[in-house]
Formats: C-alpha cells, structure tokens, sequence
C-alpha cells in the first residue's frame, strides 16, 4: 500500500503557488515538497495537516491511499 | 542574506586581488632570491626581509582561499543553481588551496640546500610555475565573482527561502571531492612512506589542507543554522537521508576499517601504521557525503 497525493492539483489551485512557496508556508525544503509530489517521499503526519491545513482541505482530500494492484490513474 | 551575500563577496574580491598583488610581488622576490642565490652570495637583512614577506604570501592565498570557498557558498545559497564559472572556481580553488603544501615545501627545500651552498634550481622553477597556475586560478575566482554581482543585479526579484538545502548540498559535494582527494593523497603516503621515509613527514600539512574547504563550508553551514534550534536543522525527508547515509557509511567503513586493522594486524609500524586514520576519515567522508547526495536527488 503507498500514499498518493494531490498536492499539484492542489498547489494549480492555489493561484499556481510555486514548490518553494509551499516549502517556505510549512517548513520544509523544495525537494521535500518535490519529492511528497512525485510519491517517492512519505510525510510524516504532522506534515500531512500542515499541508492540508494550508490548502483548507482536510488531509483525505489532499492525501489517499493506493493499493499495490491499483494502477496510478486518476492522479497522473 | 544580502548582507552574507556582500559582504562574503566583497572580502572575497578583496583578498582575491590583494593576492593577485602579492604573486606579482613574489615574482619580483623569487628573481631578486634566485639571482642572489645562484651566485651563492650572502643574503642581506632586506633579502630576508623579502623571504618573510613571500612565506607571509601564503597565508594570505589560503586566506583569500577560505573567504572564497564561503562567497561560493553564500553565491549557491543566494542564486540556488550552480553556473560553469561557479563550480570551476570552486574546484580550483580547492585544488589551489592544496598547493600551498608545494609552495611551503618548496621555498623549505630552497632554504635548506642554500644553507648547504646548493641552488635548488628545480624547486624555483616549480615555485615559478605553481605561481603561474595560481594567477590564473585567481583570475577564474575573479571572473567569478564580478560574474555573481552582476548576476545580482539581473535577480533582485528572487523568491526568499525558509528552509534551505542548497548549502548543505554543496559541503556534501566538496565533501565528496575533497574525499576523493584525501584518498589519493593517503594512497600516495602510502606508497612513498617504503620509498622516501622523509618525505612521508609532510603528509600530515596535506591532509589538513584537503580538508580546510571542507572544514569551512561544514562551518558555515552551521553558522547559518545557529539561529535555528537544532531540532529544525533538519526537514523530515533530510533527516531520512542523512540517517540513512550515516547507517550506509557505517556499513561500509567498519568491514574497511577491519581490512585495515587486519593489514597492520602483524606489522604495526609497517606501511600503513598511523595512516589508518586518513584512510579511515577520507573513506567516511566519501560514503556519507555521496550517499546524502544519492538519497536527497534519487527521492
């Protein structure tokens, strides 16, 4: 099972708020945030909140979860 | 931030020209000594007075070469991309830095043989040409930084940055470069320690040199991050990384360190013997620093 996110449709959303930005609003690096985007970084959950919180999201609606026979689709 | 920016730019210009100016000076010097020297005449109070000022030279170029490894950083940090003239000036820097070993090697030997009633003909000519390589490398640190103000000029809208990564990658970049080096060097002790037992002496101010533009980057990064607790030195993901290359680098470097402790297990003062500590910090610093970097780009 593995996390998936929609934290670039999220960041489109957002008047197109660059990865730096979002870094910058909760704390972490740009690669971080570039990493959490492309599923090969796992955020803790304390980081999860943060990022939902900053969208105004709660964190199902910025996070889900993937089963490992389920095809990445939707997101992609 | 602006103000590390200029400040560490300025003073690398600075010390980058003041060097410029002190090579011209040791040209001038290396005649006046070299001529003396062939004649074997005796040396006056102002000869020597001359020879202060060329190995006082050195300690202005490893100066300007420190002040220039941070203004390299600060200028990666400010701009957040590497550009050639970057980089270049960055390594050869380095590579300058660790020249200074010939420099002071050299003017020793020329010291001692003309004590002896020898010229050291061939130390002169490698001083000539290690002045030569280091003007050159001064111009590229020069070029670098006009290059960075002007640059300066061009981004004044950049986005600000909270928590940074471009500096710690960069003391793992040189850490890995500077690893490398530092094994060439150990491997090089190695070897003239059978031929040249004498020589094997000065290996010690090389390895202090290699590790110099590590040392000071490695400062600088924890400079920038005192103001921070140590508990946010960190992001998550960089936690991960460095965590994981720490336990790699463990893995790797015990079985090593054991292959150099079986190596000097029957002969303790045979080739090897204190050269496991070089080995051992020059071969961590590689493996750490490469695994960070291979763990914070792969994820």
């Amino acid at each position: 099972m593995r996390l998936g996110n929609h934290l670039r449709r999220c960041r489109f959303e957002h008047n197109e708020i660059s990865q730096q930005a979002l870094a910058n609003a909760v704390g972490v690096t740009r690669l971080t945030i570039h990493s959490i985007e492309k599923g090969k970084f796992v955020p803790s959950a304390l980081l999860a909140f943060k990022l939902a919180r900053f969208f105004g999201k709660s964190v199902e609606d910025v996070f889900y979860l993937i089963d490992d026979d389920q095809e990445i689709s939707g997101e992609l | 931030m602006k103000r590390a920016f200029s400040i560490t730019n300025g003073l690398a210009l600075f010390f980058a020209l003041v060097s410029i100016g002190w090579l011209i000076f040791d040209f001038f010097a290396f005649g006046i000594l070299r001529s003396k020297m062939r004649r074997l005449e005796i040396l006056t109070p102002a000869d020597a007075t001359l020879a202060n000022f060329v190995w006082l030279g050195l300690v202005v170029f490893l100066l300007s070469h420190i002040v220039a490894f941070i203004a390299i950083a600060a200028q990666f940090q400010k701009f957040r991309k590497a550009s050639v003239l970057r980089v270049l000036a960055l390594l050869l820097s380095i590579v300058s830095c660790v020249m200074i070993l010939g420099d002071f090697a050299c003017i020793s030997d020329i010291g001692n043989d003309y004590e002896k009633g020898a010229v050291a003909e061939l130390e002169f000519r490698v001083l000539y040409r290690i002045a030569e390589i280091r003007g050159i490398i001064f111009f590229a640190i020069i070029a670098n930084l006009i290059e960075a103000f002007l640059q300066r000029r061009k981004t004044r809208t950049d986005e600000n940055v909270i928590k940074d990564e471009v500096v710690l990658t960069l003391v793992h970049s040189v850490g890995v470069f500077c690893g490398i080096a530092g094994l060439v060097f150990a491997n090089a002790a190695f070897v003239i320690k059978i031929a040249h037992p004498l020589l094997y002496f000065t290996f010690p101010f090389l390895f202090a040199l290699t590790l110099i533009p590590y040392a000071f980057l490695a400062g600088y990064w924890i400079f920038l991050k005192l103001k921070e607790k140590s508990a946010d030195w960190y992001d998550e993901k960089q936690f991960q990384d460095i965590s994981k290359a720490g336990l790699l680098s463990m893995l790797v470097t015990v079985p090593f360190l054991a292959m150099i402790y079986i190596a000097n297990y029957n002969a303790p003062k045979g080739p090897i013997d204190i050269l496991w500590f070089p080995y051992y910090l020059y071969f961590v610093m590689l493996v750490f620093s490469s695994a960070s970097l291979y763990f914070s780009w792969r994820d």
